[in-house]
Formats: C-alpha cells, structure tokens, sequence
C-alpha cells in the first residue's frame, strides 16, 4: 500500500485565486485521487469459494493547509452632507489561525472565526454642513388701512471715473431729431462780422430875436404952461 | 455825462454875427465832422474841434471827414443848410456822438481855430466792424433841417 499525498497550499486551488476567497466561506477542496501501487492478496487455498474477502487499509492521509490572510487596511468613507470622515490606516494581521482565541491550526474548518474587534481613532474630522434651502412659491396676501411711510435716503456718491480711448472710430449716421428746448454753447474760431451802422441825426435851429428899439423925437419946446383946479 | 444832447453852440451863433461862417455849397469855408466816444464831454459850451476822446479805429482819421455843404435857403421864417451824409467805408468805429466843425472860418473879425458849429449826440454807442459808418442827416427843411435859423 501506497500512502498518497495532497497538498493544498493556502488557498490557491483551482477555484480560487491565492488569497482570493472571502474570509469565513465554506471553499470545497478538490477532489483526492489516490492510487494504489500493489496490493498483494494472500489468500488461502482453503479459502471459502463463496466469495472473496479483501481488507485494504490506507495509510493517513495528511492535509497540509497554509493559510496566510492579509488584510491590508480598512478604508470607510462617510459622508454627513459635505462632510468627509477619514481614517487612518488600519492594518490588522492574522496569520494563520493563529489569534487570541484559537491556536495555530486549532480552529475547524470552514468554521466562522470572528476577527477581533478592530478600533480605530481618526486624526482629525472635519465637517462642512452646507445648507441650502429653496423655496418656491411664497403667497401672502394682506391688507393695510392706512400706512404711512416715512422714508429717509442717505445716498453718497463719491464719483464715478472713466477713462476711455478709441483708437480709431468711422461712423456714417443719419439722424434726424426733433428737438425741443436745447441749450447748447458753441464756439466759432473766426467770425467776420460786417456790419453797418446808420446814425439818424436831428437839426438843431436858433431862434433870432430882435429886441425892442427906442423911437423918440423932439418936443415942442413952446408951450404955455397953465394949471387947473381938479372939480371935486 | 458825455453826450446830453444835440447842441448848436452858443460860440457858433456868436461867430454868425461876425460873419466868420460861410455855408455856401461851393465857395463858403470847409465844415467838417470828428466823431467821439462816450468819454467826450461836449455840451452848448463847446467852442472848438478837440482831439481828446475822439474815437479812432479802421478807416478813420483824426479830425473827422469833409461834409459837402448844401446851399443855404429860407423856408417860410426859417433860414436852413444842409449837409450830404457822411460816410466811412469799410470802417470799425464806435463812436458816442459828433462835432461839426469849420476849418476855414473867416477870422477877419475875430479870431477862431476850427470853431464848433453843432454837437451831435447819436444816443448810444453806434459801432461798425469793417462795414460802412454812415451818419445821415435829416431833411432838409424848416422843421427838420440840421441847422435852422427861424
């Protein structure tokens, strides 16, 4: 008798890749296939014709299963609105079945093993809330008795200042306005102006006077003086 | 006050009777009129052509222009003469009034140099700029006449 041999190195079979199967799945093993090199049958000559009796035994079959699981890191992202969670690395090793509560190739197979409780600590979290609030669609209606509305503006304008340049400007316009009360300020480089002027004059005139003349002749110089009492 | 009127001066009518005035249109004496600004003052009392505030500008003078006499005549009481128009061409002037004045008086009774006739007050400032100044004198009778003796 032959003892056969199959070794299954970790999880490298024909179904799964290496390290490929999930932790904690049933994973059936290959089928064995032994072969029997000689089996050499004593019998004897008394043997009963009635039938042959034959007793093989084979000899242990051992397994061999190297298990080696890394998990390389848990990564969680979560998000509260526009928060971002992020944890630091966190790099749990089990080899093998060796841990705190089974030995080295103690555990049965394909029988669940809880990992120990991993625990992590985030460095830092930081959380931006944005809220944003849309309302579509506000509808009030009242109704006021007499409102009286005082207002007070302030408006200070402290100037506007533009400055522009144009480089070169063609423009071809045809436009008609109509005008009401303009007031504009022109000026006009060299005005000739030609004017005349007419001064209407009056006379003047002298009144002659001629003054009065003194005509007198000689008197009588024979007289007879005589005198005569005035009648009462 | 430059000008407050016109005037036939009291110096003229004094001269009239000294026979130092001769209007006759072709041989009398040789009448002429200055113009002046505002700054003139000439009254009854002027007695003489005078350079001071006479105006000067384009085409004017010192001294004033030449008037072409017309003849002296009578109509009804009143004795008149008359002056053609007077004008600067082409001329910038401003002037405020007007003396008129004879350069050739007769001085053989009394002595005179350029002795006024009449002070002509134009009302305000008269101004041509390069065109003609002309200075018109009104018709030529008994009420209207530059120089009338009624």
């Amino acid at each position: 008798m032959t003892d056969a041999t199959v070794t299954f190195i970790g999880w490298s079979s024909s179904s799964q890749s290496w390290g490929g199967g999930p932790w904690g799945q049933d994973e059936g093993l290959p089928a064995a296939t032994g072969t029997v090199g000689t089996v050499s049958v004593d019998a004897a000559s008394d043997a009963p014709a009635t039938g042959l009796a034959a007793t093989a035994s084979v000899g242990d079959v051992t397994v061999t299963s190297v298990n080696a699981v890394s998990v390389t890191g848990v990564a969680a992202t979560g998000g509260v609105g526009s928060a971002s969670v992020g944890l630091g690395a966190r790099v749990i090793f089990s080899t093998g079945w060796n841990s705190t509560t089974q030995s080295w190739g103690g555990g049965p197979w394909g029988q669940d093993e809880p990992l120990p409780a991993a625990t992590g600590s985030s460095g830092t979290v930081s959380v931006e809330a944005a809220a944003g609030a849309s309302v579509t669609g506000l509808e009030a209606t009242a109704s006021v008795g007499a409102v009286t509305v005082i207002a007070y503006s302030s408006v200070t304008v402290t100037g506007i200042a533009a400055t522009a340049s144009v480089g070169t400007v063609s423009t071809q316009t045809d436009n008609r306005f109509e005008v009401t009360g303009v007031q504009a300020t022109g000026q006009v480089g060299s005005v000739t102006v030609i004017a005349d002027a007419i001064i209407n004059v009056t006379g003047v005139y002298a009144t002659g006077v001629v003054g009065p003349v003194l005509v007198y002749g000689r008197i009588i110089p024979d007289q007879d003086p005589n005198w005569k009492n005035i009648a009462a | 006050m430059a000008f407050s009127g016109n005037f036939m001066c009291t110096s003229f009518k004094n001269e009239l009777l000294y026979g130092a005035h001769d209007f006759d249109a072709s041989t009398g004496d040789t009448f002429k009129i200055a113009l002046y600004t505002s700054s003139a003052t000439m009254t009854a009392a002027t007695t003489a052509y005078a350079t001071t505030n006479e105006t000067s500008g384009t085409a004017y003078v010192a001294g004033g222009e030449a008037l072409t006499p017309v003849n002296p005549v009578i109509s009804g009481t009143t004795a008149l003469t008359d002056f053609s128009d007077e004008t600067w061409s082409t001329a910038t002037i401003t002037a405020r009034g007007a003396l008129i004045y004879n350069t050739t008086p007769n001085t053989t009774s009394i002595a005179l140099t350029n002795p006024s006739v009449v002070v002509l007050d134009f009302g305000s400032d008269k101004t041509s700029t390069a065109g003609d100044f002309t200075v018109v004198f009104p018709t030529a009778d008994a009420s209207n006449a530059i120089i009338r003796i009624a």
